[in-house]
């Protein structure tokens, strides 16, 4: 693996650390429910509070670390959800063909037309604002990207003699499709998934940032984003902090993302 | 010799793409016939309407008593007819075993697949046991084409249709191949479909050719006669770019195994 794409998954592996011993590593675990206390509301950083409270007196730091069991579930979630689906519309349309490969294609050419934030926000302005709401939003705007990588990598596999001669033995569509065709995918679709997970972090910090993602006071990246910036700059520590654990996660991605695509690319060349 | 499989007046358009046009041939039990033209000539649309990859839009096969042009075949007859595509490179499936690639069938067909099974599908094609669980990657082409090759036995198989089987092999490591596919004929009695476009290997591994030249059959004969007095122009012009036909026969016999291509083999 790449130099880069190392240190992406150091990043991404101390994160989901860091999220699942939220509770045992934060400083003040209560805060990161509705705990207030006014009398340390907006303390910069100091010995305390390393990166400071907000505006109820609440640590940010622990607020911080648990806000990232909120994205990763949103992560994970939304590409469990997506990741099926797109994978299998995929399959179907570039293997199966016909009528139905028309459907698909026709139907992800929709979803694409629109961008994913407006889509998701579109779909949320029909419900009340939840964190379920919005990672079935997400996933919602999400599928067709994978249906169409899927469908173009499949489009170039299914020729492919392995696939003609398990065919010609008499294997059927579903195990020609996911035995034969999705394994072969799984470098494409795990790069894709990689980098679409720091995606879906900023785009779940984006809505909520607009009030449409998980409620208070659940702690969320986007929100906290939201909460500081109106005080900004006297009381800076809330938003630069929360936005910095925005770019951290992304840029984790992003750096794991691309060196995942290195090693499937240079196993492929071999 | 009882007829295998007869092909009657078969033809495959693609739009307006005439590939294959009123071809008639047959292939009797444990024949070897080849299939020889230049590229694009149809010999892979012949292969795949064979094996039953796609239909034809004119025209019969039969095998045995069977018409299989415009029916999804039964199990024994997938079973015996296997194909070893044409391209070497994706012939196996990268991600899994050269084991595990030579038990899809036998997992398709609920046939016996444990490891005594592979291990004697292997060394039908001169493979040793601990191939089995090599990855395609780590395979030498020859290799990969023997592993490709017991794919198709797998089956019990009664016609293989090869497509170019040897065509991106070196010189020496396509006359093992080539040996090793006369010796599984005459053992199992398996017919094959050999397609070719290299008219000097014929000689070693066919009884009889036929010769295709866009998409029509232009010349059908045993491979003596049809090497010796072709009676087609278009099978002359193909015979002159393999120089002298006696010349060709001589540097393609199958020779003795060079020893240095024999361990690279089975490195
Ligand atoms: N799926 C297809 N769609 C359209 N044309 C095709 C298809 N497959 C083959 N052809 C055409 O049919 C002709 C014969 O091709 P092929 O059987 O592959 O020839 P060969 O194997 O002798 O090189 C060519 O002109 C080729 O372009
Ligand atoms: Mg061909």
């Amino acid at each position: 693996m790449t130099r880069s794409g190392f240190l992406g998954a150091v990043i991404v592996g101390g994160l989901v650390l860091v999220a699942i011993l939220a509770p045992w590593l934060a400083p003040y675990p209560s805060h990161a429910g509705a705990f207030v206390d006014v009398d340390l509301a907006y303390h910069p950083p100091n010995a305390d509070h390393l990166l400071g409270t907000d505006g109820v007196g609440r640590d940010l730091l622990s607020r911080l670390l648990f806000a990232y069991r909120t994205s990763f579930l949103l992560a994970c979630v939304v590409l469990l959800l997506a990741v099926p689906i797109g994978v299998t519309t995929g399959l179907a349309a570039g293997y199966l063909g016909g009528w139905l490969e028309t459907v698909i294609l026709r139907t992800t050419d929709i979803f694409l037309a629109v961008p994913s934030l407006v889509l998701a926000m579109a779909i949320l302005g029909l419900f009340d604002p939840s964190l379920t709401m919005a990672m079935v939003a997400v996933s919602f705007a999400w599928w067709p990207w994978y249906t169409r990588l899927v469908y173009n990598v499949t489009r170039s596999i299914r020729t492919e003699g392995y696939v003609e001669a398990a065919e010609t033995a008499g294997a059927g569509p579903l195990r020609t499709m996911f035995g034969e065709i999705l394994p072969n995918a799984r470098g494409p679709i795990l790069t894709k998934m990689t980098l679409d997970a720091g995606f879906v972090i900023l785009m779940g910090a984006g809505l909520s940032f607009l009030g449409l993602g998980a409620e208070p006071p659940t702690p969320d990246l986007g929100t906290m984003v939201a909460a500081g910036t109106p005080l900004l700059p006297d009381v800076w520590w809330p938003t630069v902090f929360s936005s910095l654990g925005i770019v951290i996660a992304v840029l984790g991605f992003n750096l794991l993302g691309d060196g995942i695509r290195d090693l499937f690319g240079a196993d492929e060349s071999c | 010799m009882a007829e295998l499989l007869a092909v009657r007046d078969l033809g495959k358009r693609y739009g307006r793409v005439v590939a294959l046009d009123g071809i008639s041939l047959g292939i009797a039990e444990g024949e070897s016939l080849a299939v020889v033209g230049q590229s694009g000539s149809g010999k892979t649309t012949l292969g795949r309407l064979v094996v039953g990859l796609e239909r034809p839009t004119a025209g019969s096969i039969r095998y045995r008593d069977g018409e299989l042009a415009h029916r999804s075949r039964t199990r024994a007859e997938r079973k015996a007819i296997q194909l070893v595509p044409q391209d070497p490179l994706s012939t196996l499936n990268p991600s899994r075993t050269a084991g595990a690639n030579v038990a899809l069938p036998l997992v398709v067909h609920g046939l016996p697949r444990g490891r005594a099974r592979l291990v004697e599908l292997f060394d039908k094609v001169d493979l040793a046991e601990r191939f089995v669980d090599r990855f395609p990657s780590e395979l030498s082409g020859g290799q990969r084409q023997r592993v490709a090759i017991a794919r198709a036995l797998a089956t019990g198989p009664r016609l293989i249709v090869l497509d170019e089987p040897t065509s991106a092999l070196d010189v020496l490591v396509q006359a093992r191949v080539v040996r090793l596919l006369e010796r599984l004929r005459q053992d199992l009695g398996i017919a094959y479909l050999f397609i070719t476009h290299d008219l000097a290997l014929v000689n070693s591994v066919a009884n009889r050719v036929a010769v295709l030249y866009r998409g029509r059959l232009v010349e059908l004969g045993p491979t003596d006669s049809v090497l010796r007095k072709p009676q087609h122009p278009y099978t002359r012009r193909l015979l002159s770019n393999v120089a002298v036909v006696d010349e060709a026969e001589e540097r393609l016999k199958p020779a003795r195994p060079d020893d240095e291509a024999v361990d690279q083999e089975f490195a």
